[in-house]
């Protein structure tokens, strides 16, 4: 996760996945269609080469979800 | 109430100027800001606008000022676009309206993230005809009577996966345009454009090509 929701109220909730592309990916954003029927997640797809020539995992300061939960739920 | 008019109260509450907002019904909220008009926005939660859904919430809400698709992901269909602004009703994403808010013109405010990109092409005098057929989709004719149908992404660093979306979505497109003014191709999205048989680009780029020197 990155963005400005991170610290406060924004507009929306701003997901950064890394991954391969195909069929993997059409399942993770069917997956990912239905979590956010009720929320205003917007979602950046990456291949791993593109993570890396961007830095974007370390220029956004992304947050892994996972991290996140821990934090906040114990 | 529907959850994006909760998430849009939460948010427009943040803003500055703003003194208050609140939920009249269904999907319209009431804000009420310093030194502006009171506005009435309808947070949609579709994920396509098209001129029936766009002239169906007027119809439902006669007094509305703004029509807020409040997901990230949705797209607007040009006959909308053409209609809302007819009407003099403001369109876009929740950014738009919170800045539209700020700005005091939330009945002429049209999405943020493509209005300046819009702009650029029209201020072209090569470009002698555009048909906007949705938020990001263009085709142009030029002066030199070339036709181009210009695709634009907005993400801040536009993937292969963003380019190959675009193209399954909209159709063919000759040219994938990168509007986001920090952002840069990946290599693996200019790959991606040249299989899918488009060319993905940067203003500088697209400029030149318009003006065919």
């Amino acid at each position: 996760m990155f963005g400005s929701s991170l610290v406060r109220v924004g507009n929306d909730f701003d997901i950064l996945v890394v991954g391969p592309s195909g069929e993997p990916l059409s399942r993770l954003k069917n997956e990912i269609r239905l979590a956010g029927k009720n929320l205003p997640l917007d979602v950046l797809y990456m291949l791993p080469p593109e993570a890396e020539e961007t830095g974007f995992v370390l220029n956004e300061k992304c947050v892994p979800l996972l991290e996140l939960a821990r934090s906040r739920w114990g | 109430m529907n959850w994006q008019v909760g998430y849009a109260l939460k948010s427009i509450q943040e803003v500055r100027v703003v003194t208050g907002a609140e939920n009249i019904r269904g999907d319209a909220i009431k804000i009420t800001a310093h030194g502006r008009p009171d506005a009435v926005a309808v947070i949609s939660e579709a994920d396509f606008i098209d001129l029936a859904l766009a002239m169906g919430y007027h119809q439902q809400y006669p007094e509305m000022h703004f029509l807020c698709g409040y997901r990230k992901g949705a797209v607007w269909e040009g006959a909308a676009i053409r209609y809302l602004e007819g009407q003099k009703i403001g369109w876009g994403n929740g950014g738009t309206l919170t800045s539209a808010i700020q700005d005091d013109n939330v009945k002429t405010a049209s999405h943020k993230e493509f209005f300046f990109s819009d702009r650029l092409i029209r201020q072209l005098r090569c470009v002698t005809s555009i048909d906007r057929e949705f938020d990001r989709i263009h085709s142009v004719t030029l002066a030199d009577g070339r036709k181009l149908r210009i695709g634009m992404v907005r993400e801040y660093e536009p993937t292969a996966e963003a380019v190959r979306a675009l193209w399954d979505r909209f159709g063919a497109v000759d040219v994938v345009w990168n509007i986001n003014p920090n952002g840069k191709p990946t290599q693996k999205a200019i790959e991606a454009g040249e299989e899918l048989g488009c060319k993905v680009m940067k203003w500088d780029e697209l400029q030149v090509l318009l003006k065919g020197r």
